[in-house]
């Protein structure tokens, strides 16, 4: 990393270098070549929120970019409206068309989602051609209107007025560079993250994942029509044969040239490839073979982009100026852990009641008629054979699978078949059977996300960074911290959450769990994997967490450690609930007995 | 009625071949979870090698079907050596492999440009072109070679697939890697081995569309969409849904020209890819377990 000094040095160099360029002496050919690349700049970046921060590939790219490009060149070409209004309607255009395909589409992922993305695109491009009315068929639309300042034509044959037009994409460029920034930092940013290393966690801190992709597709089309209409009104001249899937490939190219998941990458994979593709133009087939050397040395040499090799460079020279990187991590912690957290009065009242829950998977009827209580404030603990449906009732409960029949109130409120992102908000946190950290965030961050529904601040005022919202991630920061370090996981703030031991990664399972300012939470099998040691330090952890007035309901086959924590046990076997009492009571019923060890074909006779 | 049945006629054999590039795609996804951009011109390839060697050198057409496949596996077999298995050597992300498909692809056109040129070239067809007449329905012999080849290839996968070891040891590779090298199948050999088949397989649905629309450099894109979508719509990664998704591309673009228009026959398929991954994800015949990959 560069210090923050050099970096707001390099910045402001490179913005008066790029706002100069008209004066320097290039040819208008020059120039256009540099409108070209912010375009396509343009339209690399909206394809980098999509496939860099939210990890989904669109190969319909090309095919938004054009729906704006038509959509702004008919309205200003038919006399509708300026270009100035008719580009923003344009973008929503295109975030509108982005939404009704995410809706259905997005419920799709990784190459699934390509394919379906594909399909789209490539009847974008028929209708484009086939629509001769409107767009003027495959001989494209001619005689745009160049877009007009204060009475002046912003593009046209004279160098410049083609300077003019360098200007407006120029602002445009870094508006859209500045908007994805800010959206994919901070808290904003933290959320599209959380939804691309797992949905499954998302959704148990609260977060909307499906609102959180709809969105991100429909804003990642939107520029994508910004790119169209500002390319529409600098050629004054569109064609199908600009919006092909070939083009959707070329932007991908782009991104992955440029480096994904940095925003500024797709920004020079953009520049390289425009200039290579004008350099190479006149040699024919030669350019593909130039083309295909390229992808294979950034992908050999250069795997991270040329963002990346850009970055490495940079942290070469950091470090030999003394290096700052560390310093962050190394920040002493002095927060108090009680004093900053949260606590709720405990009673004896029913927290969570759950009558009559069936769940069928087709032929197996995994849950059954199942009934129990959870009081506040206790630690009751959930127990049972493999097999016996644990885990459904978990996920049925906590609204990751849907219930046939039955009723769970939690709070004094029903619940059965919210959506899970809603459950987590009325404040039933949980983990999972098998760890679901956000990987790709810090240890740190896993916990703030989660906190960030608690200290809450308004999306518009996150965005412009209002005092309120610095308040609110202020606080959520120093919650966050307490909660690590009464976790034990301090020492660790900065590392990125899959780095940690196993055993670390339950504890932080946990700690961000909690961080949702929970009433409840559920932990399936948070003792699985721990040695001796690290058992009896969860157990520990958990008593903690309970004496603070958090309820806990948790799954476990580690017998020791569940009688030794719970107060009161229920047992499941093959879907029934079978027992439910103290863990003495528990653990000399016969049928419990008989449902761990079986039952000789004499005892079974005997019970018949 | 008639004319039913001569659109009919015509979609089956364009779905034969839809359904071979279809079954390389899949055979190359099941082993290595690939989306191999280079398909269709892994597929033109094979028509190129048809104008030169059955074309220019009149050579029998089983020896060009031989040199085809063989030319064109051994290729991929190549990139699969000298480029995929580098990069997975550098815990390279899904997405460079998938770049370095493109790669290829773009490769293979320039590279195709060079050699055979711009323009669209014909391919000599095995048998004679006089139309045969059956029951007032024209049918193309090298129709019949198209349908015959497909059915032969399926029936050779079938074969493989449900009685040889190599073919179980091949399927369980691409079910869980690590699981079948600990009971001594070599996954690289397996993955070296679908690359081959997979090579082979487009390169004989080029060769074989060849006489019907003409060779050219440029033909490999429209082929790779087709056999994307038969594949996804058969189901990915399974061998009877190849054939099925291959044959229902044939059948909506066929019908679809012949009563929509041609104009639209690209859309109407997509539009039914579309409305299947998002009823369906896993295709008519894929296994409903859909696994999504972050790219």
């Amino acid at each position: 990393m560069l210090s923050k000094n050099m970096k707001t040095v390099a910045t402001a160099v490179l913005v008066v270098l790029l706002f100069s360029l008209p004066l320097l002496p290039l040819t208008k050919y020059q120039l256009h070549l540099a409108n070209l690349i912010a375009i396509s700049a343009i339209l690399a970046m909206s394809l980098d929120l999509l496939f860099g921060y939210l990890g989904q590939m669109s190969l319909a790219h090309a095919g938004f970019y054009g729906v704006g490009a038509y959509a702004a060149a008919l309205l200003t070409t038919h006399g509708i409206m300026s270009f100035w209004l008719a580009t923003p309607v344009a973008m929503v255009v295109c975030g509108l068309v982005g939404v009704l395909l995410g809706l259905p589409a997005l419920r799709l992922t990784g190459f699934y989602l390509a394919m379906a993305t594909m399909a789209f695109g490539i009847i974008l491009s028929t209708l484009f051609v086939q629509s001769v009315d409107l767009t003027g068929g495959p001989n494209g639309l001619l005689g745009i209107n160049p877009p007009q300042f204060f009475g002046t034509d912003l593009i046209g044959p004279q160098k410049g007025i083609v300077g003019n037009y360098y200007y407006l994409l120029l602002i445009a460029g870094i508006a859209t560079y500045l908007f994805l920034r800010r959206l994919t930092s901070g808290r904003t940013g933290r959320i599209i993250t959380a939804v691309r290393d797992s949905t499954l966690a998302a959704a148990a801190v609260g977060i909307n994942t499906r609102i959180v992709q709809i969105t991100i597709f429909g804003l990642s089309c939107a520029f994508a029509g910004l790119a169209g209409s500002l390319y529409a009104h600098l050629i004054l001249y569109i064609s199908p044969e600009s919006f092909t899937f070939t083009n959707s490939l070329l932007a991908l190219l782009a991104v992955v040239f440029g480096g994904i998941g940095t925003i500024w990458g797709p920004v020079i994979g953009s520049a390289i490839l425009t200039i290579l593709g004008e350099l190479t133009r006149s040699f024919g087939a030669y350019q593909l073979l130039f083309y295909a050397a390229a992808i294979v040395f950034v992908i050999m040499i250069v795997p991270h982009g040329i963002s990346g090799l850009l970055r490495d460079i940079a942290g070469k020279v950091s470090r030999r100026d003394g290096g700052t990187a560390s310093r962050r991590s190394a920040a002493p912690c002095d927060v108090q852990p009680a004093a900053a957290l949260p606590s709720f009065e405990a009673g004896k009242a029913t927290l969570l009641s759950v009558h009559g829950l069936s769940k069928r998977f087709g032929g197996l009827q995994a849950l059954q008629d199942v009934g129990f209580e959870v009081r506040a404030g206790e630690i009751k603990a959930l127990i049972g054979p493999n097999g016996s449906g644990k885990t459904t009732l978990f996920n049925c409960i906590s609204g990751f699978e849907k219930a046939d029949t039955g009723r769970v109130d939690f709070s004094g409120k029903a619940i059965r078949n919210l959506a899970a992102y809603r459950i987590a908000r009325a404040g039933m946190a949980r983990s999972f059977q098998i760890v679901q950290l956000f990987t790709q965030l810090t240890v740190a961050e896993n916990v703030l996300l989660a906190g960030q529904r608690v200290y809450r601040a308004s999306l518009v005022g996150t965005f412009l960074g209002f005092s309120e919202a610095t308040r609110a991630e202020r606080e959520n920061i120093a919650a966050a911290e307490a909660l690590l370090v009464e976790a034990g996981l301090h020492e660790r703030l900065s590392h990125k959450a899959s780095t940690l031991p196993y055993g670390r990664q339950r504890i932080l399972e946990i700690a961000r769990a909690l961080a949702t300012n929970p009433r409840l939470i559920l932990l399936d099998e948070p003792a699985a994997g721990l040695n001796t040691g690290e058992a009896l330090q969860l157990a520990d952890y958990l008593r903690r967490v309970r004496d603070r007035g958090v309820t806990i309901l948790v799954v476990e086959h580690n017998m020791a450690f569940v009688m030794g924590l719970a107060d009161s046990v229920v047992v499941l076997d093959r879907g029934r609930i079978i027992a439910d009492g103290t863990p003495a009571e528990v653990q000399n019923d016969p049928g419990v007995i008989a449902a761990y060890l079986g039952t000789s074909p004499a005892e079974a006779a005997l019970d018949a | 009625m008639s004319d039913f049945l001569q659109l009919l006629v015509g979609a089956v054999t364009l779905g034969a071949i839809y359904a071979l590039i279809a079954l390389g795609f899949n055979l190359i996804f099941a082993a290595s979870r690939l989306m191999n951009f280079a398909q269709g011109d892994l597929a033109m390839l094979g028509a190129m090698v048809g104008v030169t060697l059955a074309g220019t050198l009149h050579l029998p057409f089983s020896l060009v079907v031989l040199a085809a496949v063989v030319v064109v596996g051994l290729l991929f077999l190549a990139f699969n050596l000298g480029v995929l298995r580098p990069l997975a050597k550098r815990n390279a992300t899904l997405t460079s492999m998938v770049m370095a498909t493109l790669a290829l692809s773009m490769f293979l056109q320039g590279a195709a440009e060079l050699i055979w040129g711009r323009l669209e070239q014909a391919v000599p067809s095995p048998v004679g072109s006089t139309p045969l007449l059956v029951g007032g329905i024209v049918i193309v012999p090298h129709y019949l070679v198209v349908v015959g080849t497909s059915a032969v290839a399926f029936l050779a996968m079938f074969f493989f697939f449900r009685r040889t070891l190599t073919g179980k040891a091949l399927l369980a590779t691409g079910f869980e890697p690590e699981a079948a090298r600990l009971v001594g199948i070599n996954p690289v050999s397996m993955v070296a081995l679908t690359c081959f088949l997979g090579g082979g397989f487009a390169a004989l649905g080029g060769l074989i569309i060849g006489p019907i629309t003409f060779a050219a450099p440029w033909m490999g894109l429209s082929l790779a969409v087709k056999g994307f979508a038969a594949s996804m719509l058969g189901g990915l990664g399974s061998l009877p849904g190849a054939l099925l998704g291959g044959l229902i591309v044939g059948l909506l673009e066929t019908f679809g020209a012949g009563y929509v228009s041609s104009a639209y026959s690209d859309a109407i398929i997509f539009l039914a890819l579309m409305l299947i991954l998002f009823v369906r994800p896993a295709g008519l015949l894929g296994s409903p377990l859909v696994t999504g990959e972050h790219f």
